[in-house]
């Protein structure tokens, strides 16, 4: 039967490609490399500021890229080179042709690929969060990044409040609705989060009164409402785990 | 949905609205002034809208009564 199937023009033979030839590892090499390279501001030995900054730009560039290109061989690439081994060379020599002669679909890539995909995946978050909070581009610019602004009036604090019920209303939201959280979780937390909202409410109410000390206090027992809603939900999470 | 892309989901979603918040308060403060009514509403109906979200999810997923 193996003599038949190997006399069978139709038949593939695997071809070996050697381990580093493959895109998917080139990619992943390259990108970690120059990936490592950016994380530990090799481009530092570089004494102009904007050479620098320019090199750090290019290396996180190469890297995403990189990255990409493993991405892409992962998708178009039909042979896996994990599979190359010596014990797999012999299972293809011997039974692979008769299994390949019938399915004109190659393998897909499999085993470490994946981790190119998650590799990939997280660098697109990062590449999100590089080019649109322009920490690079600052750097470009030659401007030092600004410092994370701390909320110090009474405005800044309840607006800082109130957007922190808006990504707790978010999270409640999105653990819905793939299933991590039960709906009476859901009504439960949001309850919760309405609460902290009308305590905030109150504190700006006073704030604006006579007393402007009672709306601060108001809103320092919110905050706590906020803390211990971040308890709740964090019990949540661990419970589904 | 796995859990990976969940997260990454969160992820991008809660620092797209912190960075908006942080956004409008260093533009005050680099101003020398303090958060204005408008802006103030921006940052309300961001939780009107989460809100309002959450509570049609709710009611299209609320369990039955007999």
């Amino acid at each position: 039967m193996t003599d038949a199937a190997s006399s069978d023009p139709s038949a593939i033979t695997p071809t070996a490609v050697p381990f580093l030839q493959s895109n998917v590892v080139l990619g992943i090499i390259v990108s970690l490399l120059t990936g490592a390279a950016a994380k530990f501001h090799l481009q530092n030995y570089i004494t102009s500021g904007n050479v620098a900054a320019l090199a750090d730009y290019a290396l996180q560039g190469i890297s995403y890229v990189a990255a990409f290109v493993a991405l892409h061989a992962r998708i178009t690439s039909p042979l896996s080179p994990v599979k190359l081994t010596q014990k797999s060379a012999d299972t293809a020599n011997n039974a692979a042709p008769v299994i390949v002669s019938t399915s004109s679909t190659p393998p897909a890539q499999a085993g470490f690929a994946s981790v190119g995909l998650l590799m990939t995946l997280a660098l697109v978050a990062l590449a999100v969060c590089t080019f649109s909070g322009c920490a690079t581009v600052d750097k470009l610019a030659g401007v030092t990044p600004p410092a994370t602004p701390v909320p110090t009036t009474f405005n800044e604090k309840y607006a800082s409040a109130v957007s922190a019920c808006t990504a707790a209303l978010t999270t409640t939201d999105a653990l819905y609705k793939v299933g991590k959280i039960s709906y009476a979780d859901a009504m439960n937390t949001e309850k919760q989060i309405d609460a902290v909202k009308s305590a905030l409410d109150i504190a700006q109410t006073l704030e604006a009164g006579p007393t402007p000390a009672l709306g601060d206090s108001k809103l320092a027992a919110a905050l706590d409402m906020l803390t211990a809603l971040q308890t709740y939900l964090t019990a949540q999470n661990a419970g589904t785990k | 949905m796995p859990n990976i892309l969940l997260a990454l989901q969160l992820l991008l979603e809660l620092g797209a609205q912190a960075q908006g918040l942080l956004q409008l308060i260093a533009t005050a403060q680099a101003a020398g002034r303090d958060l204005t009514p408008d802006e103030l509403a921006t940052v309300k109906s961001a939780f009107t809208a989460a809100h309002a979200t959450l509570d049609a999810d709710l009611a299209a997923g609320a369990p039955k009564t007999a």
